[in-house]
């Protein structure tokens, strides 16, 4: 098991540098040094797979007319990607069409969102972007400009931390709540992942537990001695994935806390183990996507 | 690396129970310890460095 804080440390790669096609760069604030993620032909290919099997087990499998949260400008260098941008990528494949909503400093094109909002008004939509982008630059401009916006049916992927949220005491409901009653935004899914397993996300379910799909798998740890806790006690999360050949990132402790709420019994109907993600060590670095991105 | 996706890899990824996963997964991340320690040598220096921090030699 490998701190994920090294990735920031050490040049962690498993193939020789002709076969890296893409570097992955993580989002921490306060580090000089960002963590580079190496990845080659299979790895990036399995991730891919991953992730599409993942989502249509929660979005079926038809690629929908999707709104991102986001700039364009965030995915313009197409060797190296920060962990926004490699979200974004990542979460495209799964929609069509695609509409950016903000401009390069971070302004919706509301006219813009209502145009792509008529021409696909009998479609369902997949909407995308992390967590408090789509809270800060969708839900409270809109609520600021009070602009008058229905999404229709429509699904909501976000991820990337809580922690600015919680600043604001906004849980999960809420957030979902506030975005159906203001935006229409008829359901929504959180996840839980990091540039170091991109791929192998841990979605919420209907319930809103998170899952561990076949091919990844979490474990809870004690802060002081590491050892492994049972179901149900709080501790240190530990993230594993069998995706990665190209940087040994298959098995890695995180700075983040949380609990296994149980195995196999959700009624969501998925199999594997439970999960809630409460936050992060004290003195942990602040690194998500949504937790790193500045507002000014 | 053979691919030995089509192992883990599925188009309905919520199938095994955590027993069934324990149990088909274990080898595969050991394999994969195995494969990153040969090639990645920072790495296997972490790893190395555990191993002696468990086994006492740093712990005075």
């Amino acid at each position: 098991m490998l701190p994920v804080q090294l990735f920031k440390k050490a040049e962690l790669s498993s193939v020789p540098d002709e076969q890296v096609i893409k570097v992955l760069k993580s989002s921490g604030t306060t580090s000089q040094q960002p963590s580079k993620i190496y990845l080659d032909r299979e790895t990036a290919s399995r991730q891919t797979k991953a992730l599409s099997y993942i989502m249509k087990s929660f979005i079926g499998g038809q690629r929908l007319p999707m709104v991102i949260v986001d700039s364009k400008a965030v995915i313009q260098n197409r060797q190296s990607y920060s962990a926004r941008g490699a979200g974004i990528l990542g979460f495209s494949n799964f929609g069509r069409d695609h509409f950016y909503l903000l401009d390069e400093e971070m302004k919706p094109d509301w006219e813009g969102l209502r145009a792509f909002l008529d021409k696909h008004a009998d479609t369902r939509k997949l909407i995308f972007g992390f967590t408090f982008i789509v809270w800060l630059h969708l839900y409270k401009e809109a609520v600021r400009q009070e602009q008058r916006v229905d999404f229709g049916d429509s699904v909501l992927i976000h991820g990337g931390g809580w922690k600015k949220l919680e600043q604001e005491k906004t849980d999960s409901l809420t957030f979902n709540r506030l975005l159906r009653d203001s935006l229409g935004i008829r359901s929504s899914y959180n996840y839980y992942g990091m540039v170091e397993q991109v791929g192998s996300i841990f979605m919420e379910c209907e319930q809103g537990w998170l899952h561990t799909p076949d091919f990844a798998d979490v474990l809870v740890r004690d802060p002081y001695t590491l050892e492994v806790l049972p179901n149900g006690k709080e501790g240190i999360v530990q993230v594993m994935s069998l995706l990665p050949s190209s940087y040994p990132g298959h098995n890695l402790l995180t700075e983040d806390v949380g609990v296994i709420l149980g195995e196999d019994n959700c009624p969501c109907g998925r199999h594997g183990k439970m999960f809630r993600v409460s936050g992060r060590l004290p003195a942990a670095e602040i690194r998500g996507c949504s937790d790193t991105y500045s507002a000014t | 690396m053979m691919d030995s996706s089509q192992l883990f890899l599925n188009p309905t990824p919520y199938s095994w129970t955590a027993e069934e996963k324990r149990r088909r997964t274990l080898p595969l991340y050991q394999s994969l310890t195995s494969w990153h320690k040969e090639r990645c040598l920072p790495y296997s220096n972490i790893l190395n460095k555990a191993l002696h921090w468990e086994q006492g030699e740093f712990r005075h």
